[in-house]
């Protein structure tokens, strides 16, 4: 039977309820190559390696406290889910919980869905056709090669080498480190935190870049006729490309400084009256857009 | 599903949406202006129009060309009252982003109090980060009400507090 497991360890803690001790997981499902997997953990820690079989294999341990360990689906997609007692509050807050450690080992082509409250995330080797992660405080590594990828904290850290043709990397106050071979979207966004993004030499079609206050510095390429739009309330922006690109720029601040290569500062125009300055320029052909936009965070288009 | 764009239409079927939901419904507006001026089109498809052929002259037609200068005059009068109103400058697309800043943070407001209504008082530390800076953006939006992009950061400000305090919200990993 699937669940014995399970069911030993649930007639085990309903026996003994003052001998609760981490409970170690040893689980095994089967998993089509390029099937589904979501992963749910809201304390401790989510382990992701890949291999070359059908299956999953679930290890680590479950945390005193914790409800029960949930597997279900079936071999196109599965569910892996920790679940807490109820009225443990939302944030797993609650004292009397401790972690889990979920240790993985899934199929490399397999899609990957991990949802954490404070769980780290580790994930390294994943080459499915998509990515996605979202966790509150728990910080996010990932080193793989998914066709799509999108991953998102709120004060968690992102560290992300990915080769993938679209990306989307969000963060509130965690830190943006993310490099890789992109070649399609590239979209990074924080609030407070810092961004740090390369592409690796390889062109883009769309480049977005926001942030309110936190600082970046992304060097990315522009494929021919690509988007690049980066915007800040009060961060400063650096914006690396190729000497080679061809692109018509616009950059615009309220209160910050702008500059950019081969520009003069005569070429910034700035109002007669009020605040506010702006330029725009073209180079090479012209064929693409970039466009910067701050509101008191200085910004610097740097060709190198 | 019908939007419209009239500020009071939207608070008279707040009994039709939870706020919640018309938060998420406005996020997906976005009021793009047409890339080209469209007028060119419109008139040579007008010109294109096949004309009535011209009817026999009228017995009145002697009083023809005082006839038209009384048209005329009435013509440009008419015209004059109904000149299109001069382009808009900053002050009017400011005020315009500034009014609809407004409209997203009260909208806001009551998606967030409906949803708090699950959560309880205590709003964890990661919460505040974005309630701060959606109060930075507001401030820069007072002083530079010309940028929309300030607008869209607001934006994807509240959109971010909402989904999640919506994901803390729910009774998450348990069944």
């Amino acid at each position: 039977m699937k669940h014995s497991l399970l069911a030993l360890a649930l007639l085990a803690s309903v026996a003994a309820p003052a001998a609760w001790a981490a409970t170690p997981i040893n689980e095994t499902r089967p998993l089509d190559p390029r099937g589904r997997i979501e992963i749910e953990n809201l304390k401790g820690r989510i382990q992701v390696r890949t291999w070359n079989k059908p299956e999953v294999h679930i290890g680590g341990s479950l945390g005193k406290g914790v409800e029960k360990l949930v597997i279900e689906g079936d071999e196109g997609d599965l569910t892996v889910r920790v679940e807490y007692p109820r009225h443990s509050g939302g944030w797993g807050g609650d004292n009397k919980t401790e972690p889990t450690d979920l240790i993985l080992n899934v199929p490399v082509l397999a899609d990957l869905d991990i949802e954490s409250v404070s769980a780290d995330v580790d994930v390294v080797g994943i080459a499915g056709t998509s990515l996605d992660i979202d966790s509150v405080s728990g910080d996010v590594t990932v080193a793989g090669a998914p066709q799509e990828s999108s991953v998102e904290s709120v004060s968690g850290d992102l560290n992300l080498t990915l080769n993938s043709r679209e990306v989307s990397a969000e963060s509130v106050s965690g830190d943006i480190h993310l490099q890789g071979r992109m070649d399609g979207e590239m979209h990074v966004e924080t609030v407070s935190g810092q961004i740090d993004a390369n592409s690796k030499g390889q062109r883009l079609r769309q480049v977005s870049v926001g942030t309110v206050s936190g600082d970046a510095d992304v060097r990315v390429a522009l494929d021919r006729g690509g988007n690049l739009k980066a915007e800040t309330v009060s961060g400063d922006l650096k914006i690396r490309l190729p000497k080679s690109v061809s692109a018509r720029a616009t950059g615009e601040s309220f209160s910050g400084d702008l500059s950019a290569t081969g520009l003069s500062e005569s070429e910034i125009e700035r109002p007669k009256y009020g605040p506010g300055s702006s330029f725009e320029h073209r180079y090479g052909n012209g064929d693409g857009v970039i466009r910067i936009e701050t509101f008191s965070g200085d910004a610097a288009l740097i060709l190198e | 599903m019908t939007h419209e764009h009239d500020n009071d239409s939207m608070t008279a079927s707040a009994g039709d949406f939870p706020d919640s939901l018309r938060w998420q419904l406005r996020s997906l507006r976005r009021d793009v202006a047409p890339e080209r001026d469209l007028w060119p089109a419109i008139a040579e498809r007008i010109a294109a129009t096949p004309q009535m052929a011209a009817r026999p002259a009228p017995a009145w037609r002697r009083f023809a060309p005082l006839a038209t200068a009384a048209a005329l005059a009435l013509a440009i009068g008419l015209a004059w009252q109904l000149r299109p109103a001069p382009a808009p400058g900053p002050d009017f697309e400011g005020r315009l982003l500034t009014a609809e800043a407004d409209a997203m943070t009260r909208e806001y407001q009551a998606a967030l109090f409906e949803l708090n209504h699950g959560v309880g008082a205590r709003a964890p530390q990661e919460l505040h980060v974005l309630d701060r800076s959606a109060a930075q953006i507001r401030t820069a939006l007072r002083r530079d009400p010309d940028a929309r992009f300030l607008l869209e950061r607001l934006q994807r400000t509240y959109e971010r507090r909402l989904e999640l305090t919506q994901r803390l919200a729910q009774p998450t990993l348990t069944s």
